[in-house]
């Protein structure tokens, strides 16, 4: 299966894992009652998919459990229960049936020895997860017919039911503790952690990863995200409806459109405008696409990309002696040997240059935008401050549609609708916030006032 | 009138906090009592605001330093000695062996420690009084005829001198007698004696401490002056934490009185500024600076503005944070204080435009306050281009050298506005542009 290229840098732009306890796309998404599903869940997020076969059929499969609610059949403890159990096959710690010395019967009726109460534990909840599976794809069955996750079901129902777990079906049942008597559970015992194994082994897996796909659909319904269409990479299409950042409460969202006749996003805006916060929306969106899972748009189809690059906050520390712009300007290399190698991406560059002097910053987003540009089979964000580049670019016939952030200044306070423009800003709030502030005055003031004290004295 | 400052300058300056690497709190807390750290402490927090005191504690720490004097005192002893000092002062002679002896009782009785507590605390004095002892025999012997510390000196002797504590003969382990005539001549006859004492031992303890700084650090004692149309005057000034940093010279005056300072970012720029800060504060503390040189007239107080915290989720516009500063700096040079203002990257978080207009008129409306210096460092050098003609403007920068794909930073300022442009050098050493150059087969 082919892998979309991501690194560390993009995982953290995007927030895609919690670092340094904020919220994070996955704990967005694990909605897992079990610890299996959460692993398995972020094992899906560790490699989102780049291929669109793939990725439309496990959509498919996530959608099916967002149309209606469904409950996961089992509590956390007995599937954690039977996970210990069987992560303990020494043959030692096997209980052997008959054989009992009347010493050790008595010391039983005394104090129960411990490796029987876990054994004990883990064949009784063996038997709940039958009962409780078995149950749960009987009442499955029918909405599955004729839907993706027929096959599925059709798979787990087989596995269940397989002849050498005849006894334990036998005994399944709706009561929490079944009754054994030593002998049965020390060849359930047998069954379970050797015998079958592998089998129960699989069976688990298949119970996480129905763990996953019922919280995925549950999200899907209660967020009102929805899912993505992958279609052909040559296509070049990014096209989104009513994106929004699923972290920002009240989020405002945009329309967005790129191909292959529009593959650059020229974004300006003023610094609280919600540039940041809008690419981010698109990158984590564009990422979630691409694992199959539901995102926080209306509407989404996009081109699979070999890989996404970002590079938002790019981490300015100075205390480490890097350059900043050096780091800045080893991103972008790193990108554009991907691009040479024919990889069709989707870059975020957020304030390009931010870190050396204007005339560079200017001249170097300009020459990089202009390179980029000639990459049609890959899309591009671009912010900036520097809006006389894009002015620049303007002139030039290059395939990018230029979009900006407006402010607005109500009663001398910036406010910031996060609704996107054709164009490139011409806010010049900032110099009107400092004459608001009367700093120019006050200044002009006090040299007066000075001026007239030395006169005086 | 209080020398003036705010909590975002000591920040910036990473002044105080005993708790944090590389402070310059840390750097000169070398003391060994909490009293002397408590001391120690206050003077940062309030540096002095004339010429006179300001030499003057200059002067004592210098003195000590030139004679070498070392404070052999225990932390814990006088820790110890000190709380002896919290306990009730006895009124007479008698009330003091009544004392005692019921507290022989009580420990017969019933073990109590009390006794035993105050013999060790009385035993702390003792030690105390014979640091303080030893401190002055030093200060004696190595006495030099110039004298600044002579009133300390005089005060300190005249305590340890004492006839009455000199012929002190009681040693530990005291017999309860003795317990009790040390607990009347400590805490009755002598007690503002000694706790005076124990002010004089704490101050000259954090001098000792700076002292040993200094002498270590290659640092030199800043010379206070009344005004004299010289801000300051400082020859091969470095950072006092940084090993190994690079020395600059500056001069601001009332004829050029604003620094317009350019550089690349890892140049050294926003170092300069904060070595600037720091040496300046030291100077008002009238602690050593790590310079050749240091003259300066004394100043009503200093603003910087560097590294403002450009956190975006906090939600507050970092524009918006960076004009209010400069609206409060603006409101306190307005109202005619002597200041030194430092502002690093100005307006960083706005467009260019915006940025390049509101940089160019704040500095040349502050640049008219000639009573106050000024340091301005920014990005957009074409500002400096448009303020050449401004004579009261010192133009300089910090170079960036090419060596091969590497820019290498000589810390060295050179005059006039940075012409570097390394930064698409970079690029162009790269061969970013050449990546991304469309191969024949391109796919449109």
């Amino acid at each position: 299966m082919k892998y979309l290229k991501i690194d560390d840098q993009t995982l953290s732009d995007l927030s895609i894992f919690e670092t340094s306890g904020k919220p994070s796309i996955y704990g967005l998404y694990n909605k897992t009652r079990t610890q299996g599903g959460a692993a398995k869940l972020e094992n899906l997020f560790r490699h989102p998919l780049a291929d669109e076969h793939s990725i439309n059929e496990r959509a498919a499969v996530f959608e099916f459990f967002s149309r209606r609610e469904y409950i996961f059949p089992l509590d956390a403890e007995t599937v954690g229960s039977l996970a210990y159990y069987m992560e303990n096959n020494d043959v030692r710690s096997q209980l052997q049936a008959g054989g009992q010395s009347f010493g050790q019967r008595l010391k039983d009726m005394v104090s129960t020895d411990a490796d029987f109460v876990f054994v004990r534990d883990g064949v009784q909840a063996t038997l709940r997860l039958f009962y409780g599976m078995r149950t749960f794809a009987g009442a499955l069955q029918l909405d599955a017919r004729d839907t993706v996750y027929e096959p599925v079901l059709a798979i787990m129902i087989e596995a269940l039911n397989r002849p050498e777990f005849e006894l334990i079906n036998q005994l399944a049942g709706p009561e929490f503790d079944i009754k054994i008597n030593p002998g049965l559970l020390a060849e359930l015992d047998k069954q379970i952690r050797f015998a079958h194994r592998e089998n129960i082994l699989r069976l688990l897996d298949a119970v996480y990863e129905l763990d996953v796909h019922i919280a995925i659909g549950q999200l899907a319904r209660t967020k009102g995200f929805h899912f993505a269409k992958a279609i052909n990479r040559e296509s070049a299409v990014l096209h989104f409806k009513k994106v929004y950042h699923p972290h920002v409460e009240e989020a405002v969202a945009n329309d967005l459109y790129l191909d292959r006749g529009h593959n650059i996003l020229f974004l300006t805006g003023a610094n609280m405008a919600g540039k940041s916060t809008l690419m981010r929306s698109i990158g984590v969106a564009l990422y979630v696409g691409h694992m199959g899972l539901p995102v926080a748009a209306e509407q989404f189809e996009f081109a699979v990309r070999d890989g996404i690059y970002t590079s938002i906050n790019l981490a300015d520390n100075l205390s480490q002696g890097a350059s900043h712009y050096y780091a800045e300007v080893l991103r972008v290399k790193e990108v554009a040997k991907e691009l040479s190698g024919q990889s069709q991406l989707f870059v975020i560059f957020d304030e390009l240059f931010r870190g050396t002097n204007v005339k560079d910053a200017y001249d170097a987003t300009i020459a990089l935008t202009s390179a980029f540009a000639a990459h049609r089979g890959s899309q591009f964000i671009i912010s900036t401050h520097i809006m006389e580049a894009g002015e620049v670019l303007q002139q030039k016939t290059l395939p990018i549609s230029y979009q900006f952030l407006p402010t607005e200044l109500r009663n001398n306070t910036p406010f910031y609708n996060r609704v996107l423009r054709e164009g490139i800003t011409a806010d010049r709030q900032g110099m009107i916030i400092i004459q608001n502030e009367g700093i120019l005055d006050m200044l002009d003031e006090g040299i007066r006032k000075m001026g007239e004290s030395t006169c005086h004295s | 009138m209080p020398f003036i400052t705010d909590k975002q300058t000591l920040t910036d300056l990473n002044m105080l906090g005993k708790y944090k690497t590389g402070s310059i709190f840390n750097l000169f807390n070398r003391v060994k009592t909490r009293g002397g750290e408590l001391l120690l402490e206050n003077m940062f927090i309030a540096p002095l605001a004339d010429a006179q005191s300001i030499n003057e504690r200059a002067a004592h720490i210098q003195y000590l330093q030139e004679l070498d004097i070392t404070l052999e005192i225990n932390r814990d002893s006088m820790d110890l000695a000190s709380q002896y000092f919290t306990e009730r002062r006895p009124s007479n002679r008698l009330s003091a062996v009544f004392n005692n002896y019921r507290e022989k009782m009580q420990e017969v009785l019933y073990r109590s420690q009390s006794l035993l507590i105050h013999q060790k605390q009385i035993d702390a004095v003792q030690k105390i009084l014979l640091a303080g002892s030893l401190l002055l025999g030093q200060l004696q012997k190595k006495e030099k005829s110039e004298n600044p510390c002579k009133a300390l000196q005089d005060q300190l002797g005249k305590i340890i001198n004492d006839p009455a504590l000199k012929q002190l003969r009681a040693r530990y382990p005291f017999t309860v007698q003795q317990t009790a005539q040390c607990q009347y001549l400590f805490l009755n006859v002598f007690r503002e004696d000694i706790q005076r004492l124990f002010q004089l031992l704490y101050e000259m303890d954090v001098y000792i401490s700076v002292a040993k700084t200094a002498r270590e650090r290659n640092l030199v004692y800043a010379r206070a002056m009344n005004s004299n149309g010289e801000h300051f005057h400082i020859e091969d000034l470095r950072h006092p934490t940084l090993s190994g940093a690079i020395g600059n010279s500056i001069t601001l005056n009332k004829e050029q009185n604003l620094l317009f300072l350019t550089g690349a970012n890892m140049a050294g720029k926003s170092t300069w500024m904060k070595t600037l800060g720091i040496s300046f504060y030291l100077a008002h503390m009238g602690f050593p600076v790590a310079a050749a040189l240091m003259n300066f007239s004394v100043m009503e107080g200093i603003f910087t503005s560097i590294n403002v915290p450009d956190d975006i989720s906090l939600g507050w516009s970092h524009f918006y944070a960076e004009v209010m500063r400069v609206k409060l700096v603006a409101k306190e040079v307005s109202s005619g204080k002597k200041l030194f203002v430092l502002f690093d990257e100005l307006f960083k978080g706005t467009n260019v435009k915006d940025a390049y207009d509101a940089t160019l008129v704040v500095t040349q409306k502050l640049a008219r306050y000639t009573n106050c210096a000024f340091v301005i460092s920014t990005h957009i050098i074409e500002v400096g281009e448009a303020l050449k003609d401004k004579e009261n403007i010192q133009f300089q920068y910090m170079p960036t050298l090419m060596k091969g794909a590497v820019p290498q930073y000589t810390y060295r300022l050179a005059d006039g506005i940075t012409e570097d442009r390394q930064g698409m050098i970079i690029i162009e050493n790269e061969k970013i542009l050449e990546m991304l150059k469309p191969k024949t087969r391109e796919d449109d």
